[in-house]
């Protein structure tokens, strides 16, 4: 192939991604959108988003309390090493707590849950799609994004808050324990301090930024599963790509969100 | 719609209906009327369309061009909503049942009446008792459909198809992946409820055996268009080319679009 025929291909084809890619978030919207007029309060399908906050939230708990805990004894020991050259160690817990409240008891929680959460959303709407499921409730006459959609990301919106709350006290926890085996600081500073320079404020604007984190991980894995095509090896590129776009949305999302909340 | 006037319309009728996905055209001008009350089949290859063809008469697929009526009524541009009251009197029996696996028997059948049917739990489980036992499964309410074999699903999926009792059930693919007595009884079975309720059914399939034993009109889909249609009789006896290549089971390369049957002749034998 001659250099201007490649150089033409290549183009076509960075095209096509860029029109998959556009095609991709105006199907997205039209989902999103779709989930809003679906949540009409005369049918809300009340059982099954109770069914599903106990499969999100409650199967959750563990990995969240094993990563925000140990989270809470790594920052602990980090915050230490560093302070200890200010002279200021016994200030492990404002840096632990604000740390933790402000930021990472939030982004870690919603990349776990996005991983187990969106991942098994995935996977359990895109083998619905390619085993004609999806198919079968519209042809009984009843609608999939109320079935399906809506009381998973009402769950999951619902559900990150929650989790994000549990990381909290947890890690905070994770982080006295270090402070208190390794540096003998006493729990009773390190609650001290935590008291003292975490404000409510802090532990709302993190809090607030989770219900777009469960919002975005339900929706994401909900659209990637209905989207769905060709078969088990679909179901594996879905799952995957609910993960990944889940994960990096957090990450981008949280960006915008802290600038937003800051400017408040 | 009065019974008499139904009685004239035709159930289901295609209009020249043409669907492609992507560069591949699939449907290239489809018109077929299907008669109240009689059981028609559309067969055709692997990959000929059929089951698109089949989806477009409920709304799950929608035409490129040309137009779909069901009951006389033009159905082409109703939303999912107005399509609601369709899917009421239309049922779909899917090729792998596509019943859903979080629920047990009972509630898969129970699915459509608690969508549609204001009633006491009691009469939802007279019906699903009934449709039940329609298909010859009497008991199996609390199984799972991981439970079931391959012909109990199907026959479930039927009896799902029919708790509304619809006038007209389309039938993807009912026998595919079945051992020949379960083929037998579905096809009896699809029969029995043709005669019992006098539906209008549908089938699509590659199986001459089915489609013989429960046709009253049979058509045949090649290339994207309705090759050939007539009377089961008049089919078997039929000397279009087409037909006859079908029936005796000689399929043109160009039928065979499945990659895996090898097209492009990687799994030909040399020589």
């Amino acid at each position: 192939m001659s250099a201007p025929a490649i150089l033409s291909d290549r183009i076509g084809r960075l095209g096509d991604r860029v029109l998959n890619v556009v095609d991709a978030l105006g199907r997205f919207s039209v989902l999103a959108t779709g989930t809003v007029r679906a949540s009409s309060p005369r049918r809300f399908p009340l059982r099954e988003t109770i069914r599903q906050f106990e499969s999100i939230a409650v199967r959750s708990t563990l990995i969240v309390a094993i990563t925000a805990s140990f989270t809470g004894m790594v920052l602990a020991l980090q915050a230490a090493f560093a302070l200890t050259r200010f002279g200021a160690k016994p200030y492990v817990g404002s840096l632990v707590g604000l740390s933790l409240v402000r930021e990472l008891g939030p982004v870690l929680t919603a990349v776990m849950v996005g991983g187990r959460v969106g991942a098994g959303i995935s996977a359990e709407l895109g083998s619905m799609q390619v085993t004609e499921q999806v198919d079968a409730i519209r042809a009984m006459g009843a609608d999939p994004i109320q079935k399906l959609v809506l009381p998973r990301v009402v769950a999951a919106t619902l559900a990150l808050p929650l989790l994000t709350a549990i990381a909290n006290v947890l890690g905070i926890l994770g982080g006295l324990l270090i402070a208190n085996l390794q540096f003998s600081i006493s729990p009773h500073l390190y609650t001290q301090t935590i008291i003292s320079t975490v404000a409510v404020s802090d532990v709302l604007s993190g809090i607030a930024k989770t219900f777009f984190f469960g919002w975005t991980i339900a929706m994401v894995g909900c659209f990637t599963g209905l989207s769905t095509t060709g078969g088990t090896v679909g179901v594996g590129r879905s799952t995957t790509q609910a993960v990944v776009v889940s994960s990096i949305s957090i990450f981008v999302l949280d960006f915008f969100l802290t600038k937003f909340l800051l400017a408040l | 719609m009065s019974e008499a006037g139904r009685a004239q319309v035709p159930a289901i009728e295609f209009r020249e209906l043409t669907r492609a996905f992507g560069r591949k055209s699939v449907l290239r001008g489809v018109n077929l009327v299907v008669p109240p009350g009689q059981t028609l089949t559309i067969l055709g290859g692997s990959g000929s369309g059929k089951s698109v063809c089949l989806k477009h008469a409920i709304g799950l697929l929608r035409p490129d061009s040309g137009r779909v009526l069901v009951e006389g009524v033009d159905i082409t541009g109703y939303t999912e909503r107005q399509l609601i009251a369709v899917r009421k009197n239309v049922s779909m029996v899917f090729q792998g049942a596509a019943l859903f696996d979080s629920l047990d028997v009972y509630e898969n059948v129970a699915y459509p009446l608690r969508e549609h049917w204001r009633a006491s739990e009691a009469e939802i489980g007279d019906r699903v008792a009934r449709c039940l036992a329609a298909v010859g499964l009497p008991g199996v309410e609390r199984l799972l459909p991981a439970e079931l074999s391959g012909g109990m699903r199907k026959r479930v999926g039927v009896a799902r198809a029919i708790a509304l009792e619809p006038r007209v059930i389309l039938y993807d693919e009912p026998t595919t992946g079945l051992d020949p007595a379960n083929q037998r009884r579905i096809g009896e079975l699809i029969r029995d409820l043709q005669r019992r309720l006098g539906v209008t059914s549908v089938v699509v399939t590659h199986e001459l055996e089915l489609c013989f034993a429960v046709s009253d009109r049979v058509a045949l889909l090649k290339d994207g268009r309705i090759a050939a249609e007539g009377s089961a009789d008049e089919m078997r006896e039929s000397q279009h080319p087409a037909v006859r290549a079908f029936l005796e089971g000689i399929q043109d390369a160009a039928n065979q679009d499945d990659p895996r049957e090898g097209v492009d002749g990687r799994f030909a034998p040399e020589g």
